[in-house]
């Protein structure tokens, strides 16, 4: 046991008050959470066609597009990964991944509560939901792939290969199933409050997928040092 | 490890192609003389066809509305399970071993193995239209619908040939083939199916052209991104 | 179902399932972690016999 020395202790009570960035952006981004879904529930005007439920845009667009960025992730950080083979790559491509997944399929789930109180029933074919379908399935196969891959070499070589394509993909998508049922998305024009309410909802969630993927990847990084520790183990044996 | 072990001096033209030629009669004359996969697919499709048959034999009137669907659902099931076998053939035999440590480009080993399975594909095609037109009493035997056939194999095709070379080489073989496929080629299944049911419709041409144009695009995509990634589905092959 | 409750469900879904994510997480980094001080320590002592 080392002695501890006067000045060390000190430092340690300094700490103790010291807040780290990461603690400081983590409440930053809970509090912009909490705010922009106040916000959600109360600031922002009832639409007029369809009332209460349509609130649940403030919390259904955001997700989808930090699930985009997400897809963005993969396929950017698995292109550069082909390219340099630098593994760092690799996991925010697998970390994105897994949260594009969890994201989506809140995306889907708000979505489709938003249609059974809007429309009565909880799915429909109609553009939006089955782009988001055909998204939220590329992910699960991006996921599977990499399970089912020998070794981590190829999970990562694959990965990449997969969402390269299914990034190519996402535009001819998106016109396949907007074409097919003739609808045009159209910008729409929002009061004021609910533009705020969705940008500020928007900031919220990217945030919160940033903290998310900054939690996963220290994760994968810890577990490779495990990986480390244990090859060590063996050759010490 | 870099991509292109290209031993042998800059192809000309001709050389390329006689490599192309020779990577792709290979594979064209294994199938033959085995007929494993193009036989599998054949009797796969028409089995499809039959089971929709009974499937919406109660309900005669919604035939002529599903129809499209029914024909290119046989051929998506059918050319799965023909690009699996190809490539399963291809591993078991370990020929592409062999095939990555000649100066042969990873380039041209794509376009031999697309244009192969385009035309075992195309093969298993010829086969289940003619019983598809009979089955169901519907006109697909029109130039210009086998010209939207045609053109959503290519597509299908292309990136059958990548995801197949990596489905292969994957624990779940089989499963994981139409697990990667499908979803990604949705836009492909949308247009094909659009298309070809405006045209059997009797609908001209014009009415289908925004469907075909998008599958020109769809193909267009699909060749040039599987012929990129082709080289990195084949690393490390085995 | 009345309008605002399902705003309150979805909600309440998004904001349990972040948690439980968040969560999730948390507790596989401290396994993780100690983990690591576990395998740190079996490796220091070895050293320490050789």
């Amino acid at each position: 046991m080392s002695t501890v020395s006067p000045t060390a202790l000190s430092k340690h009570r300094m700490k103790r008050f010291h807040i780290s960035w990461g603690d400081l952006f983590a409440l930053a981004t809970f509090t912009l959470l909490a705010i922009s879904l106040g916000m959600g529930l109360l600031y922002a005007p009832t639409e007029l066609i369809q009332g209460e439920p349509q609130r649940i845009f403030y919390v259904h667009l955001p997700m989808a597009i930090a699930s985009y960025i997400a897809f963005l992730l993969v396929a950017g950080c698995g292109a550069i990964y082909l390219w340099k083979r630098n593994p760092a790559y690799d996991v925010v491509a697998r970390s994105a991944a897994e949260l594009g997944f969890f994201f989506l399929t809140l995306v889907i789930i708000s979505g489709g509560l938003w249609g059974q109180a809007t429309w009565g029933t909880f799915w429909q074919w109609e553009p939006r939901l089955t782009f988001t379908f055909v998204l939220w399935l590329i992910f699960v196969a991006y996921i599977m792939l990499r399970h089912a891959s020998q070794d981590r070499h190829q999970a990562a070589r694959f990965g990449a290969i997969l969402g390269i394509i299914g990034f190519a993909d996402v535009p001819l998508i998106f016109a396949s199933v907007y074409i097919w049922r003739g609808i045009h998305p159209e910008p729409a024009t929002m009061p004021q409050e609910m533009f705020i309410t969705f940008l500020l909802a928007t900031l919220a969630f990217i945030s919160l997928f940033a903290y998310l993927l900054v939690l996963r990847v220290r994760w994968d990084k810890t577990r490779e040092r495990i990986d480390e520790l244990r090859t060590i183990l063996e050759e010490q044996t | 490890m870099g991509s292109q072990t290209n031993l042998a001096p800059r192809s000309t033209k001709t050389a390329y192609l006689r490599q192309l030629g020779a990577l792709l009669w290979k594979d064209l004359l294994i199938e033959l003389r085995s007929r494993d996969a193009v036989a599998a697919m054949m009797v796969f499709g028409v089995l499809t066809l039959t089971v929709f048959n009974f499937a919406f034999e109660l309900r005669t009137d919604s035939v002529s509305l599903v129809a499209p669907g029914v024909l290119w659902v046989a051929i998506l099931f059918a050319g799965t399970l023909g690009l699996g076998r190809t490539f399963s053939h291809e591993r078991e035999r370990g020929s592409m071993e062999g095939l990555l440590l000649c100066p042969a480009d990873h380039g041209t080993i794509f376009v031999a193995k697309f244009i192969a399975n385009l035309t075992f594909i195309g093969a298993a095609e010829v086969v289940i239209l003619p019983i598809y037109n009979s089955f169901f009493d519907v006109p697909v035997l029109r130039p210009e619908v086998v010209g939207v056939i045609i053109l959503a194999t290519i597509g299908f095709a292309a990136v059958g040939t990548i995801f197949g070379a990596m489905a292969v080489n994957t624990r779940a073989k089989e499963v994981m083939l139409p697990v990667l496929l499908l979803p990604i080629v949705t836009p492909l299944i949308i247009g094909a199916v659009r298309a070809t049911g405006i045209l059997i419709d009797g609908e001209p041409l014009s009415e289908a052209w925004t469907w075909i144009k998008l599958l020109i695009a769809v193909d267009v995509v699909y060749l040039i991104v599987s012929f990129l990634m082709f080289e990195f589905a084949l690393e490390d092959w085995g | 179902m009345n309008g605002i409750t399902v705003v309150y469900i979805v909600f309440a879904i998004t904001i349990a399932s972040i948690f439980a994510y968040v969560f999730l997480l948390s507790k596989r980094q401290k396994e993780s972690e100690s983990e690591i001080r576990e395998l740190s320590e079996i490796i220091h002592r070895k050293k320490d016999v050789h």
